[in-house]
């Protein structure tokens, strides 16, 4: 059976003992192309190129330290952020380089949304943190729109039932997980296409790590999400396709239960069965 | 990819676990391996009461099977294995499997040998059977060596016997209708004679699942059903990518 190595130019084919079919028909989302990230003097990324499936989940894995959270942040430009960094190489969405001086950041962020670790809902109302955004983008501009956005927004995030009734209340009086799916709702109330989560379930119990799950699942449909993770379980549950860093290079890239049941690569072999280090 | 390795997690104890697993399935398969020896012995020779301890000690066989799977439940639950761990429980799970059928198939020579005890034998038939006593059993020690060694090559070579035997036990089945056609008299010894002798060919078959299971372990790839030629593309193809080329 032959399956598409997505790592690097995507029309080349390996071969890879898989029982997947090649999903030769499926739409990249975005391109990167040799991402090389330096922090001072630091080289974290070193000519990374991957593509991302659209209305796919996408898993980043390996160890602390591998470069994986870089080139997350590297899809919306969240590292422009960081003082004494340097950034080479394309990041490809829809057909436009993000880094290229005439791409407005703002705007590419509302395209392309993050989730963070740890959440971050604003010192607001439930309401205003999905509110706040639309509102300063100028995308809504109607009372009664917002209101229907907001709560179109918590639905989708599978939180509406919860807190229908106390939209006023602020957003950090939820529980951890209420909080984390209250900053899904947000990042998916400016109409993104594109989800980066950064381990969104670190923070947050079993039951609440199980309802995040089911809602990345549902949101598959209208998104591409790609979520670092350092659950390996949790790559293995959610994901379609699977990327594993090490030391700043993508060791191997392939669908997950490839990746999970016969790696091409002993190093991904070593890290996913426990015998990293 | 190097060769799988069971070491070297680190989790020691995790280590402890899959070696213990798999020395298990070593002892079952040796456990067996004397079962089916003993129940051929007893078919050609009417020994005394062999044929009895045979069937008795089926269910020391049985008792190994319980006690592997719930080691591979066990493991499953807890340490949540991935990739070679994965696969290797996996082959586990169906490896005691298949001992367990080699294991009942054992049985019924062994109760096939307790009604022909008193039987006057024919010399050149039961001549034929212990040949194919002993070629089933040694591909079941080359199944259970493969297994041990984590050897795709080896596991090859007992599927490529499984041909060998079946052109055995065929010609057994044509002298048994011969005797028949000869003498219907021996036809109610015949049938129990060649109820043992398909007992010895599924044997046959049972150790192939177990190559084809260490295949499924080192390489990573299923080759049940694909036929002997896929099969040995297969391996050459994981061992040339194993030595990088």
């Amino acid at each position: 059976m032959r399956t598409r190595d997505l790592t690097g130019d995507n029309t080349q084919v390996v071969n890879v003992p898989t029982t997947e079919r090649p999903r030769v028909n499926q739409n990249m989302k975005m391109k990167v192309h040799d991402l090389e990230v330096w922090y001072g003097e630091k080289q974290a990324l070193h000519g990374v190129s991957m593509d991302v499936v659209e209305n796919e989940v996408t898993a980043l894995i390996g160890p602390s330290g591998c470069g994986k959270s870089t080139f997350l942040r590297c899809l919306n430009r969240m590292n422009d952020l960081i003082p004494d960094v340097r950034i080479k190489g394309e990041v490809e969405f829809e057909n436009q380089n993000i880094y290229a001086p005439e791409v407005d950041v703002v705007e590419l962020r509302s395209h392309i949304g993050m989730v963070f670790q740890k959440p971050n809902p604003f010192p607001k109302s439930i309401y205003d943190n999905i509110a706040y955004a639309p509102k300063i983008l100028g995308q809504v501009r109607k009372r009664t729109d917002m209101e229907d956005l907001v709560e179109h927004s918590l639905k989708r995030a599978g939180l509406w039932e919860e807190v229908k009734d106390r939209l006023q209340m602020p957003g950090l009086s939820l529980s951890g997980g209420q909080q984390q799916r209250l900053c899904i709702a947000r990042a998916i109330a400016v109409s993104p296409s594109v989800l980066l989560m950064d381990e969104p379930c670190s923070a947050l119990d079993p039951v609440a790590t199980a309802t995040v799950e089911q809602l990345i699942d549902e949101l598959k449909e209208n998104y591409t999400i790609v979520i670092v993770t350092h659950n390996l379980q949790q790559a293995a549950r959610v994901a379609g396709y699977t990327a594993f860093f090490h030391l700043g290079n993508i060791v191997e890239y392939s669908d997950t239960d490839s990746l999970f049941t016969h790696p091409r690569e002993k190093k991904t072999e070593d890290y996913i069965t426990g015998r990293y280090g | 990819m190097d060769k799988v390795g069971l070491e070297k997690h680190t989790s020691k104890q995790f280590d402890a676990d899959l070696e213990d697993v798999r020395e298990l399935v070593l002892s079952m398969g040796g456990l067996v391996e004397q079962q089916i020896a003993d129940a051929v012995r007893a078919l050609i020779t009417g020994e005394g009461t062999l044929g009895e301890d045979v069937v008795q000690g089926d269910s020391q066989v049985n008792r190994m099977e319980v006690e592997i799977d719930e080691e591979c439940t066990r493991i499953l639950a807890r340490r949540a294995p991935q990739a070679g761990d994965l696969r290797l429980i996996i082959a586990v799970a169906k490896t005691i499997t298949d001992l367990e059928r080699i294991g009942d198939e054992a049985e019924k020579i062994g109760r096939m040998a307790t009604h022909l005890a008193s039987y006057d034998r024919p010399k050149s038939a039961f001549r034929q059977i212990e040949t194919l006593g002993r070629h089933v059993r040694e591909m079941l020690r080359d199944a259970l060596d493969a297994f041990a060694r984590l050897d795709s090559e080896a596991a090859l070579r007992v599927a490529q016997q499984d041909a060998e035997v079946d052109r055995e036990y065929e010609g057994i089945v044509r002298q048994c209708i011969t005797y028949m056609m000869e003498d219907p008299r021996t036809i109610r010894h015949m049938l129990d004679v060649l109820w043992a002798v398909k007992a010895l060919e599924r044997i046959g078959d049972h150790s192939t699942n177990i190559g084809e299971y260490v295949v499924y372990f080192v390489e990573g790839k299923d080759v049940r059903h694909i036929g002997l030629e896929a099969m040995e593309k297969e391996i050459i193809e994981g061992a040339a990518r194993r030595r990088g080329g």
